[in-house]
């Protein structure tokens, strides 16, 4: 063998070929789901790290979250006392009691995103996929007018009509996934519409609420899963930005990126203001993602893993 | 050319489409219009009679539309109260510095991405691969005004190589474009993966280890040449990414452009700003779409004629 590796070897093409193509075969598919897998259990292990904590706030907290105090204001983070285990601000309230009840402002108004905007933008898909028509083609049209814009751009200019609050903030990243969902739920729609189980049940006379209801819906469920673990995360993330923006939470209520524009004020000389509240955003959104991936493959096998 | 006439019709289309949702936006905005452009002056009568004459409110709606599309085609994008200035004046001071932003942006993540999509690539299913698709995925979930911080905190306070907001010229870029790219660079990498991953396994570089070639030339004239290509397809995507993350970096620098006017004018509800620049935004991204998707035929003769 030593002797041919280098020179195109063309009498004896197929063995060189098949050498080759032993080279670039590997057994990926089992060893890809056991790296999904682990990924999948990072991803767990991360979201436990910062969605316990957040659910036992009130277990976990010495002090409230609005609680100030004028003695101990940009204390350093220290291990001694858990009010000042991440430190404290500028009105001595503590980083680690804000950034657990801050948690729940963020990831409360992310599910209630995904819900809002899964919802709306689930039933449009279905009624598109499966009416088709004109219906479905306005329905489409406009989805598509939506996803024109770049997403934050059309969050901000919700807000811009609506005004900045926290409930505003959900509503406008609702409506940035409202035609992501419809999208994804359209084609699955279409596609179960002609399936012959779905034609029996209409031969049988079954309405289309019923068909929708009992058989497209179900057939669609997967995709609207996969799409809501990665919109968990993105709503989190857009939430936090509009936050940090001045256009969602308002102060003093505590929400992650409402905090780190807060902190930001005193970068230089308390870093840990800023940097916490950003750090669990961090830490969720990664944790999110790796679950998301993992659920893609478990339910969507075809999909390509981009 | 047939291909081209049609997606430049639905350009104009889509064009069309957001500017008429543009101009709802103010109908939609509690109060009255002219109150809403306004702003502090709408108390005063005189100022309120000119404007309704301006813009002719006292017509029916569709003529509205025209008289306001028509003065946009001509440049006329309005009036800033608050800032006392004309909004195309406005936006042209801000606009080159966004674009500077997201130039460098791209710049990174097309350099960083494909950089580190290789490396997955080449090293397949080894813990060097774990490693940077980790990377990767981290730095799509990374809030990127947190990253930005955190950069500020490492580049410019602990060690002072930057500027810590603000900052003229190219060293005041850095950071910016820094943080703006590396947020986009995680997409790119997982894409250059994937892309790359395709090729090498297609019949064609079979053939080509099977010659004997060695594994560089392989992978520059056989594998990289075709599987970049597909790269410039999700230029457009990332311009979608640039131009949010572009909002979100300018405040975080407090550097002057578009995003940051645009937050601005939504905090002072200056409204004919906020309509003005989600326009410019919009029809800038639908226009880059366009160009990036009549690119690849010309870079990749097999698309061509479809």
């Amino acid at each position: 063998m030593a002797d041919r590796i280098g020179e195109p070897v063309l009498a004896d093409g197929t063995l060189a070929l098949q050498a080759a193509e032993a080279d670039v075969a590997r057994p990926t598919a089992s060893r890809w789901r056991l790296l999904r897998q682990r990924n999948f259990v990072i991803g767990v292990i991360l979201l436990a790290i910062v969605v316990i904590p957040v659910l036992l706030a009130p277990v976990l907290s010495p002090v409230g979250p609005d609680t100030q105090n004028a003695g101990a204001t940009f204390l350093a983070p220290s291990v001694t006392h858990l009010t000042s285990l991440m430190g404290t601000d500028e009105f001595g309230r503590s980083v680690w009691v804000r950034v657990l009840y801050g948690g729940r402002y963020s990831i409360g108004a992310s599910i209630a995103v995904v819900v809002i905007g899964g919802t709306a933008g689930t039933a449009l898909g279905l009624v598109a996929g499966y009416l088709g028509g004109t219906v479905g083609f306005l329905i489409m049209r406009v989805v598509d007018l939506l996803l024109a814009f770049p997403g934050i751009l059309l969050a901000l200019a919700v807000t811009a009509i609506l005004g900045p609050s926290l409930v505003n903030a959900v509503i406008a990243v609702a409506i940035v996934a409202v035609p992501l969902y419809a999208r994804i739920v359209e084609g699955a729609a279409r596609e179960i519409r002609n399936l012959p189980y779905v034609r029996a049940s209409r031969a049988l006379g079954a309405g289309p609420r019923h068909i929708i209801v009992r058989h497209v819906l179900p057939g669609a469920m997967p995709a609207v899963i996969v799409q809501t673990t990665v919109w968990l995360g993105v709503a989190v993330l857009w939430i936090a930005a509009l936050g940090f923006l001045g256009l969602g939470v308002q102060p003093p209520t505590p929400e992650w990126g409402q905090m780190v524009s807060d902190g930001q004020a005193s970068l230089t000389i308390a870093w840990w203001v800023a940097v916490f509240p950003g750090l669990f955003l961090a830490v969720f959104v990664v944790g999110i993602s790796l679950v998301g991936d993992a659920l893609r493959d478990r339910l969507n096998p075809t999909a390509v893993g981009a | 050319m047939f291909y081209v006439g049609k997606r430049l019709l639905a350009l104009v289309v889509l064009l069309v489409a957001i500017s008429i949702l543009v101009f709802l936006m103010l109908q939609l905005i509690p109060g009255s219009p002219v109150s809403a452009l306004l702003g502090q002056s709408a108390t005063n009568p005189a100022a309120v009679a000119r404007l309704t004459q301006e813009l002719g409110l006292n017509r029916p709606l569709p003529v509205q539309y025209w008289r306001w599309l028509d003065g946009v085609l001509h440049g006329n994008l309005g009036y800033s109260y608050q800032n006392q200035q004309p909004v195309s004046v406005l936006i042209g001071q801000n606009l080159p510095s966004t674009l500077a932003l997201a130039g460098a942006g791209l710049l990174i993540s097309l350099v960083g991405g494909i950089l580190l999509g290789a490396v997955a690539a080449v090293r397949r299913d080894t813990p060097a691969d774990s490693v940077t698709m980790g990377i990767a995925m981290t730095l799509v979930a990374l809030p990127s005004f947190w990253l930005g911080l955190i950069l500020i905190l490492v580049f410019a306070v602990a060690l002072p190589v930057f500027p810590v907001f603000g900052g003229s010229g190219l060293r005041g870029l850095v950071l910016p474009a820094f943080t703006l790219g590396l947020g986009v660079l995680g997409i790119t990498a997982r894409f250059v993966r994937s892309s790359l991953l395709e090729v090498m396994d297609s019949p064609h570089v079979v053939a080509a280890r099977a010659k004997g070639l060695n594994r560089r030339t392989v992978f520059l004239k056989h594998i990289a040449r075709n599987a970049l290509l597909p790269v410039v397809t999700i230029i457009g995507l990332q311009i979608g990414s640039l131009l949010s993350g572009a909002v979100l970096v300018e405040m975080v620098f407090s550097r002057p452009g578009i995003g940051r006017l645009l937050v601005q004018s939504i905090l002072n509800k200056d409204y004919a700003t906020v309509q003005a620049t989600v326009l410019i935004i919009a029809a800038f991204y639908a226009v880059t779409n366009l160009v990036v998707d009549l690119l690849y035929p010309v870079l990749d003769p097999r698309i061509g004629g479809a």
